[in-house]
């Protein structure tokens, strides 16, 4: 068994601007990492601290791996200022990802809310790469202003996949939007009601169909109860769920929702998991 | 327990409450099974209010409960009512500190003030002397203890006062809406008897600073000497609690230099809002005598600018005054 | 076997000169465990010291890497030092049982829901095999004592390499671990092969149950999730919290704790593991400002569920020794028993 506790040195090949407060860091590892997408590791800073962030690439994708970081506290803030070149310490993989085969001939719906969409880039990005084991799928995506969505360069690369439809929504939009505008709960109900979402076109008993949903805890919580409305089956909704940790490795004790360590058992839950936890 | 007092308390009470004139009152309670043990208590209802306890081992300074750091307390309050709340003489003085920083409005709250003949040490009693007891009894002259394994003992009452307890002078509270009447009060010593903080104050540099780093390597960082004060206004915004502070300015490591400087952060933020209650010190799981400093300070600014925290609802502190002529270039 | 007060002293002191030796002792009116010197005089008549034994394998604050960098490069992070041999001897058995429920946590890789507990605690491991557990039997409770309803004896032998029994001029040492059966052998000179450790343990432990008064309910452990969302009940068990970290930092059983960066030179920092607790309001505070657990009757219900319901569900275990430190210490006045019979009392 190794000793999660201790990092490694990594070093940062690329920084992609994605909005005003959030960067994506393309780092490079010594050994290509072994991972299920939807797991997350822990970076840090000597001296100022670490922080936890899903893996947005995905183990399809070698020589590097992708973080996108939101800079909200001391330590994503200082990792900012962070150049190509410099270092980073990195521990990981932690976490249980998502059920990879369980997903396997299937449609799936993808569903985020602003950061959130890092999270479940990996698994997107997994399906892609595997094109042919996965049936029709969707990404609705929303966020609150046009400048607030992430990986804009990845979504119109996204529009050639086949098979796959890109649905985007804004509390506020601009002179310039020309998607949905309404908060997320809004848009799935509007999805919903005039069955315009791909989860009533191809397979409208929802027999066969999977939701990945990430975002902040407020958006899971209604994607929730708008798929509760159509009776959707929670067995095949897929959540990452956020909390603050610090070892990585369901020690430490702060991420804990019943008896439930998100770093260990998590961050992917089922709904029915979710459900039976004494959370939202 | 004086059972005239505590008649006297419970009628009241339930009298308030019947009578809307408030919604809650805070007091004391017994806890199960635990010998001379109290514990706050809210009472909503006039039988919550025949739960209620008032003897020498209700050491908890209630108005810590009033200051906002409590969601709950806040829950209580109805339009038009006033919350009550019972005040030990030493209390007293934080309501009126709270009232002059702007923390506490006095008109929400309905203040019955008891006269106090000082709080036991039960847990000195028991380090010292390596006994506990099924029961202790307390009448006033002595302790009459029942022993664990059934025998009896009896002590001298004032040999276990707490130690802000023995030099108290402020047996009875003031600035209180009713007082309990008590035929026998117990009479208040000189202002401020600081005898002990002179004898250490004198003390080589070295001698007290190899004192109070002995004891201060046994804290944990539990912070229940902040928590448990009525002075400490921060609540969730203290500056031990914050994440974002450019480094190095916190430490929290738990290494004696990050204790040190936890500890100083407090007493000088507290220095001119101590009313000596004591409650740091008696809220310390390690025994640490916190009030070795905070007894200085006050000390200090009674001797200096003759000026004591918790007297006057008015005063402002020297700390934040500015005289013309301090001001630079002034 | 048996061992007398001054052969004991014997032992304790030559051995300290290749381990380090804590043994519980009253420094300025206060007992903890300290590092054994020459005259140091060992305080078995306070039952239970203020801090647990728990401080030496999991340390209040420990090193464990050390970084050097320089302008956004890392050149170097190396491991803390090897751990050196230890010995604790005059562990209360309610505070020995805390080491076997904190294996549980950080040691154990099995789980009881079916879950899979992936990692082990490195420094944990590390500490634990290099410490022996000596215990000493409680010939006398303290009025907040309950270890007996938690299913632990007050000469209970769980969890420790030896456990000595006091007797007339020194004590009866019963053998329970193999580690502990390797340490009699080499220093057999200081031990006499006469007693009888069971019969010396059943004594013990009837005559000071006899005494222990206080019961904490715990027919309910596993059974208090129905009140997760019974907000009120929480707040009223809660009543007078003062969200402080005494319950959970000197409880032999709390496990939480946080590793942080701090900077020792211009090019140097540490990563440092010191307790938290999940009392504290910044524990689960995320750097987005949400909270989990807002409020104080949040975090006095994640403690106490954690213990009655979270490791009973994992572990199969309560993870509460009746040692009564949360109980004794607390500046409100909490009782755990306390809140455990008015929780019974709503189910």
């Amino acid at each position: 068994m190794t000793d999660m506790s201790k990092p490694e040195i990594v070093e940062i090949l690329e920084i992609i601007n994605e909005t005003e407060s959030i960067k994506s860091f393309k780092l490079k590892l010594k050994n290509d990492l072994n991972y299920n997408p939807g797991q997350f590791c822990i970076v840090g800073v000597p001296g100022v601290g670490e922080s936890a962030i899903s893996i947005g690439s995905s183990p399809t994708q070698k020589g590097f791996i992708k973080l996108t970081i939101a800079s909200v506290g001391a330590v994503t803030e200082k990792i900012h200022e962070h150049l190509v070149g410099d270092n980073l310490t990195f521990r990981g993989p932690f976490g249980n990802g998502f059920p990879v085969d369980k997903l396997k001939g299937k449609n799936i719906s993808f569903m985020a809310g602003g950061v959130g969409l890092p999270a479940i880039s990996n698994i997107m990005q997994y399906t892609f790469d595997n094109r042919n084991d996965f049936k029709r799928m969707e990404l609705l995506y929303g966020a609150r202003t046009p400048g607030d969505l992430v990986f804009k360069p990845e979504l119109d690369e996204w529009k050639s996949v086949k098979d796959f439809d890109i649905k985007l929504t804004v509390d506020n939009g601009d002179k310039n939007w020309t998607h949905d505008v309404g908060v997320v709960p809004q848009f799935y109900d509007k999805e919903f009601a005039n069955k315009s979402s791909l989860l009533f076109k191809d397979d409208p008993g929802f027999t066969n169909t999977a939701v990945i949903a990430s975002g902040p805890p407020i958006m899971i919580k209604f994607t929730l109860i708008a798929l509760d409305k159509i009776g959707f089956p929670k067995e095949n909704i897929f959540v990452s769920l956020e909390a603050r940790m610090n070892c990585g490795f369901g020690k430490c004790g702060r991420c804990n929702v019943g008896h439930h360590y998100v770093c260990q058992d998590g961050p992917v839950f089922s709904a029915a998991q979710v459900d039976e936890m004494p959370v939202f | 327990m004086n059972t005239q007092i505590l008649e006297y308390l419970r009628e009241v009470v339930k009298d308030e409450l019947n009578s809307g004139k408030i919604s809650a009152f805070i007091g004391y309670r017994k806890v199960d099974g635990i010998s001379g043990k109290r514990r706050p208590f809210v009472c909503r209802t006039a039988e919550d209010a025949d739960k209620l306890v008032y003897d020498s081992f209700c050491t908890q300074n209630l108005v810590r409960m009033i200051e906002g750091k409590s969601n709950f307390i806040k829950s209580l309050k109805q339009p038009k009512k006033k919350i009550g709340i019972l005040v030990k003489g030493c209390d007293s003085k934080s309501i009126k500190v709270s009232v002059s920083e702007s923390k506490l409005d006095r008109h929400g709250f309905w203040v019955l003030g008891v006269n106090c003949s000082g709080n036991l040490d039960v847990s000195r009693m028991r380090d010292s002397l390596h006994i506990d007891s099924k029961e202790i009894i307390d009448d006033g002259k002595s302790i009459q203890l029942e022993l664990l394994d059934g025998s009896k003992m009896k002590l001298e009452r004032e040999d276990w006062l707490l130690p802000k307890c023995i030099h108290c002078s402020i047996t009875k509270p003031d600035n209180f809406d009713l007082l309990i009447p008590d035929d026998d009060p117990r009479e208040s010593k000189d202002e401020m008897n600081m005898d002990w903080v002179s004898e250490y104050k004198d003390k080589p540099f070295h001698v007290r600073q190899d004192f109070i780093l002995k004891h201060l390597s046994r804290c944990v960082m539990c912070f229940a000497c902040r928590d448990a004060c009525p002075g400490c206004h921060c609540n969730e915004n203290c500056v031990m609690d914050r994440q974002k502070l450019p480094e190095p300015f916190i430490h929290k490591s738990h290494e004696l230099k990050d204790i040190l400087q936890y500890h100083f952060i407090h007493f000088y933020h507290l220095s001119d809002r101590c009313t000596g209650c004591g409650e740091c010190t008696r809220a310390c799981p390690e025994n640490i005598p916190l009030n070795i400093i905070t007894d200085q300070l006050r000390l200090m600014q009674k001797e200096n600018w003759e000026f004591a925290a918790g007297i006057s609802e008015k005063a402002t502190s020297p700390l934040s005054l500015i005289k013309g002529e301090e001001v630079l270039g002034g | 076997m048996k061992i007398t007060h001054d052969k004991l002293n014997e032992l304790l002191l030559t051995i300290s000169d290749n381990a380090r030796v804590f043994v519980p002792q009253k420094i300025d009116g206060t007992t903890n465990f300290h590092l054994i010197a020459e005259n140091a005089k060992i305080d078995l008549d306070t039952v239970r010291t203020k801090t647990p034994p728990k401080e030496i394998i999991f340390p209040q604050t420990e090193k464990i890497l050390t970084t050097r960098s320089t302008a956004g490069k890392i050149l170097e992070i190396k491991e803390a030092p090897e751990i050196e041999n230890t010995v604790i001897f005059g562990v209360r058995p309610c505070d020995a049982k805390g080491f076997m429920l904190l294996d549980n946590f950080f040691m154990d890789t099995k789980r009881k829901d079916g879950g899979e507990q992936k990692h082990i605690d490195p420094q944990w491991k590390k500490h634990r095999e290099k410490t022996l557990v000596f215990s000493v039997a409680c010939t006398k409770p303290l009025s907040t004592c309950s270890c007996t309803s938690l299913g632990i004896h007050p000469a209970d032998e769980k969890g420790s390499d030896l456990l000595f029994i006091p007797d007339i001029g020194g004590y009866t040492v019963m053998q329970v671990s193999e580690k502990g059966k390797k340490f009699l052998a080499d220093n057999k000179s200081f031990f006499t092969d006469d007693g009888n450790p069971a019969a010396a343990q059943a004594e013990a432990n009837k005559k000071c149950e006899s005494m222990i008064t206080l019961k904490v309910p715990t027919e309910n452990a596993g059974k208090l999730m129905d009140l997760y969302k019974k907000t009120d009940v929480w707040e009223e068990v809660s009543m007078g919290c003062i969200t402080c970290g005494v319950c959970t930092l000197l409880c032999p059983t709390c496990h939480c704790f946080e590793t942080r960066e701090i900077k020792t030179k211009p090019d140097e920092s540490e990563k440092i593991k010191c307790w938290d607790s999940c009392s504290f309001c910044t524990y689960s505070l995320e750097a987005s400002g949400h909270n989990p657990r807002p409020t104080t009757a949040d975090r006095f219900k994640n403690r106490i569920l954690d213990k009655f319901e979270y490791h009973v569900t994992l572990y199969g275990e309560i993870a509460c020794t009746g040692c009564g430190r949360c109980t004794d210490l607390c500046p409100a006045g909490i009782s755990l028993a306390d809140t455990l019979a008015s929780l019974g009392g709503v189910l």
